[in-house]
C-alpha cells in the first residue's frame, strides 16, 4: 500500500531543513498491555525549587534545629530541589551506549569564561541513565540487568568532565557547586562526599584532570561509533552522545561546539556534523532512530537574522540542539535552598523576621539534562494515574519530542527577554523509517504505573514491580498481539 | 527592575550619584550600581570589567559636573538617564555571560554600551544650557519607503502608544529616545534606542532591518 495523502503531504512539507519533531512524528503508540505516557503538559514550573515535584507538601522540606533554646536557636531548612526529583521509577529497557561530556575549562586566549554548568549538566544526564539501569529487571544473560535476554551494561554509560572543585578557587563557587552535586547520587559522590570541600585545597575532580580537547572529544565519539559498528541485530544499542559546552553559529552557517583547546579560530572548534557524521554507516541493519546526538550549547551569532546551514544527519540519527541558530542556551539555576533562621530575641521562638535569613546556594547547569529528567518524571506522574498493574513506556521518539518542547520552557530565556527554542535535525529517511516501524523498536524506559506513594515506599514498590519482570511479560504480550 | 549590583567590591567603592545631585536630578532608581568585579568566574570577563570601569569613570565625571554646575539640569538629567540605560545594558550582558553557554560578553550589548558611553562623553563636554540639539537620525537600510517615529525612553518603558513623527534634521531636547522605523508597505517595525546628548547627534539605525 502506498503512502496516504496525509503522509505524502507531511513528507513534502518537511523534506529539508530543520524540523520540529512534534510536527512530523505525531505517532500514537498503542501497545497492548503497555500504557503510553506521551501525554504531557507543555509548561512546567521552572523557577522555584520548592514548587517542583509531586505536589508541594511540607514533606518536601527538611529541617533541623541546632543551638540551645533561650540562647541562640538556629533552624536550617533545606528546600526540595530539582535534583531530588530525578526520575525514580523509570527503568532502562533498551541497551544503550551512552557518552556524556561536559567541558568546563577553556583556554584564556579563547576569551570564553570557564563554567561548571557543563560538567554538572553532563553528570546529571549520566545519573539519570545510570540510575535507570539500576532499576532494570535482571533479565539479561546470567541474571544481569537486561530485557528479553539482552544485557544492558552500565559500563557503556560513560561520563567525561574536567570539573575541578577547589575551595580556594572562587571562580567555581566550589562549595556551592559541591552542595548541589551532593544531591546527585553516583557517580558524583565518588568525588564530593556529602560535605563541604576541605579548605586545605585538596582538589576534587568530577571526571578527571585530563583536558577535553577537540582531539579527545572526537576520539571519544569515534570509539563510540566503532563500538556501535560492531553491534547490531539482537545486540543493537541506542547510541546517545551528549556534549555540553560553549557553542556558536559560525559565519559559514555551521554549528560549532567548543573544546578545551579551542581558540577564537573556529577551525579549532568542533562542528556538529564532525560528531554526527561519525555515526554514518554504523547503524546499518539497526532500527531507525538509533542514535541521539545531543548538543547542549549556545548557537549565538552576530548575524541578526541567522538561519544556519542546512545539515542532514546520517540515517537513524537525530541531532538535537538545545538552541536554534542565533540563540543562547540558557542555564538552569539549580538551588540548594537553605534558610537559616536565628533567634536573636533570646526567647526561644524562631521567627523569620527575628533574625538572619540566609538562603540559596546555587549552581548553574545545562538545561538539556533537566529537560530529560522532567520529561521522564512527567511520564512517571502521568503513569501514576493508571492502574498499578500496568507499565508505561517512554520511547526515544517520545523523549526527543519532549526535549524539543521542554527546553524552551525550562530555560531562563523568558526571564531575560530572549527566546530559546530547541531544534531537532534528522533526515527524511529517518522520519519515514520511524513512522513505518514498530514502536517496540524505540522503547527506552519502562515505568511501573500506579498511585504515587511517599518517596521511600515508592522506591521499594517500583523496584519490586520491576523486579517481577512484569515488563518482560508485557512486551512479550504486545509482540504476540501484533 | 530592582536595583542590581554587580559583584560588589569594597563598600567604599560605591558612591551613589544621588548623594551629590539635587533631589530633582536623582538618577532613575532602576540604575544599577556598577562596581568592578573582583571575583573570578563569569564576572571576571575582560569586556565586562572594562565596560564596568568605564561606567565608573563616567560616574566620576558626572559627579564632578554636578558639583561644579557646569551643566544644566536638563543636560545632567539626560546624561544620568543615558548612564542608567548603559548600566542596564551592561547588566543584560552580564546576565547572558553568567546564565548561558555563550561564554563571553555579548557583542550586541558591548556595542550598545560603547555607543552610550561615547555619547555620554560628548554630552559631558557640551556647553552648559545646550538643552535642545540638532539631530540627524536616518534609517540605515536601502528602502526609503519607511516612516520614522520617536518617543522618550521613559515613555517607552511604560509602553506609551504616543509616538512623534521624526524628520532628519529636527532639533530635540536632550534625552534618550526610542526611534522606530515603520515600513509603510509591510507595516513591519524596528526599534532602536538613541541617546541624544550633544550636538550634532547623528546615527544610522536598524541596519539589519528588512522592511
Amino acid at each position: 500500500m502506498g503512502p496516504t495523502r496525509k503522509s505524502r503531504l507531511m513528507a513534502k512539507g518537511v523534506r529539508r531543513s530543520v524540523l520540529s519533531i512534534p510536527a512530523v512524528l505525531g505517532l500514537v503508540y498503542g501497545i497492548a498491555a503497555l500504557t503510553s505516557c506521551g501525554a504531557r503538559s507543555q509548561t512546567i514550573e521552572s523557577t522555584t525549587t520548592f514548587s517542583y515535584g509531586i505536589g508541594n507538601d511540607p514533606a518536601h522540606v527538611s529541617s533541623h534545629t541546632t543551638g540551645p533554646r533561650g540562647q541562640e536557636d538556629t533552624e536550617y531548612r533545606t528546600g526540595r530541589t530539582l535534583v531530588e526529583s530525578l526520575p525514580f521509577r523509570a527503568a532502562l529497557i533498551h541497551p544503550v551506549d551512552a557518552v556524556f561530556i561536559g567541558v568546563t575549562n577553556f583556554l584564556a586566549e579563547s576569551g570564553k569564561v570557564p563554567t561548571p554548568a557543563h560538567a554538572i549538566g553532563a553528570s546529571f544526564a549520566e545519573t539519570i541513565f545510570r540510575q535507570a539501569v539500576e532499576r532494570t529487571p535482571k533479565d539479561g544473560p546470567s541474571g544481569k540487568p537486561g530485557i528479553l535476554g539482552r544485557e544492558i551494561k552500565p559500563s557503556l554509560i560513560k561520563l567525561y568532565t574536567d570539573l575541578r572543585l577547589d575551595p580556594r578557587d572562587a571562580a567555581w563557587h566550589a562549595n556551592e557547586v559541591a552542595l548541589v552535586l551532593d544531591l546527585l547520587e553516583e557517580p558524583v559522590h565518588r568525588y564530593s562526599p556529602g560535605a563541604p570541600l576541605p579548605a586545605d585545597g585538596l582538589w576534587r575532580y568530577l571526571g578527571g584532570p585530563e583536558p577535553l580537547t577537540k582531539r579527545r572529544i572526537l576520539q571519544i565519539a569515534k570509539e563510540q561509533a566503532e563500538r556501535l559498528s560492531r553491534t547490531g541485530g539482537a545486540d543493537a544499542r541506542v547510541a546517545i552522545f551528549y556534549l555540553a559546552s560553549h557553542g556558536r553559529l559560525g559565519d559559514d552557517g555551521n554549528r560549532y561546539a567548543m573544546a578545551a583547546d579551542s581558540t577564537r579560530d573556529l577551525s579549532t572548534w568542533i562542528r556538529y556534523d564532525e560528531i554526527a557524521d561519525l555515526f554514518r554507516g554504523t547503524r546499518d541493519g539497526v532500527p531507525s532512530l538509533s542514535a541521539l546526538v545531543l548538543f547542549d550549547t549556545c548557537l549565538e551569532s552576530e548575524d541578526p537574522s541567522p538561519t544556519g546551514s542546512s545539515y542532514e544527519p546520517p540515517g537513524g540519527t537525530v541531532v538535537l540542539s538545545a538552541a536554534a541558530p542565533g540563540q543562547y542556551s540558557w542555564h538552569w539555576r539549580e538551588s540548594t535552598q537553605v534558610e537559616v533562621l536565628k533567634d536573636v530575641t533570646g526567647q526561644g521562638s524562631l521567627r523569620k523576621d527575628s533574625g538572619r535569613f540566609d538562603a540559596s546556594f546555587y549552581a548553574s547547569m545545562s538545561v538539556l539534562p533537566v529537560a530529560i529528567a522532567t520529561a521522564v518524571r512527567e511520564d512517571e506522574v502521568n503513569c501514576a494515574r493508571n492502574a498499578t498493574n500496568t507499565i508505561g513506556v517512554t520511547t526515544t521518539v517520545n523523549l526527543v519530542q519532549s526535549l524539543v518542547k521542554k527546553i524552551p520552557t525550562l530555560a531562563d530565556s523568558a526571564q531575560a527577554g530572549r527566546h530559546q527554542s530547541a531544534q531537532a535535525l534528522f533526515s527524511e529517511t529517518t522520519r519515514q523509517n520511524v513512522m513505518a516501524e514498530s514502536p517496540e523498536n524505540h522503547l527506552l524506559f519502562a515505568i511501573p504505573c500506579g498511585k504515587l506513594m511517599p518517596a521511600e515506599e515508592e522506591r521499594l514498590s517500583a523496584r519490586r514491580l520491576m523486579a517481577s519482570s512484569r515488563i518482560n511479560e508485557a512486551i512479550r504480550a504486545a509482540q504476540k498481539t501484533r | 527592575m530592582a536595583c542590581s549590583i554587580l559583584q560588589l567590591g569594597a563598600a567604599e567603592d560605591y558612591f551613589p550619584l544621588a548623594a551629590v545631585l539635587t533631589p530633582r536630578l536623582q538618577p532613575d532608581p532602576s540604575g544599577p550600581t556598577i562596581n568592578v568585579p573582583r571575583k573570578p568566574g563569569p564576572e571576571a570577563d575582560a569586556t565586562l570589567i572594562a565596560l564596568a570601569r568605564q561606567i565608573n569613570t563616567v560616574d566620576d565625571s558626572l559627579r564632578r559636573k554636578a558639583s561644579s554646575g557646569a551643566l544644566s539640569e536638563a543636560q545632567l538629567g539626560a546624561l544620568i538617564e543615558a548612564r542608567n540605560v548603559a548600566a542596564a545594558r551592561l547588566m543584560q550582558g552580564r546576565d547572558v555571560l553568567a546564565g548561558t553557554s555563550g561564554g563571553e560578553f555579548p557583542a550586541g550589548e558591548k556595542r550598545a554600551v560603547d555607543n552610550y558611553l561615547s555619547q555620554i562623553m560628548k554630552g559631558l563636554d557640551s556647553p552648559k544650557g545646550r538643552d535642545v540639539v540638532k539631530t540627524n537620525i536616518v534609517f540605515a537600510g536601502l528602502t526609503a519607503d519607511v516612516a520614522l517615529l520617536y518617543q522618550s525612553y521613559a515613555n517607552h518603558s511604560f509602553k506609551s502608544p504616543d509616538w512623534s513623527t521624526y524628520t532628519p534634521g529636527d532639533s530635540i531636547k536632550v534625552g534618550t529616545y526610542i526611534f522606530k522605523v515603520k515600513a509603510l508597505m509591510t507595516q513591519r517595525e524596528c526599534e532602536e534606542s538613541v541617546p541624544v546628548l550633544a550636538e550634532p547627534t547623528e546615527r544610522r539605525i536598524c541596519g539589519a532591518f528588512r522592511p
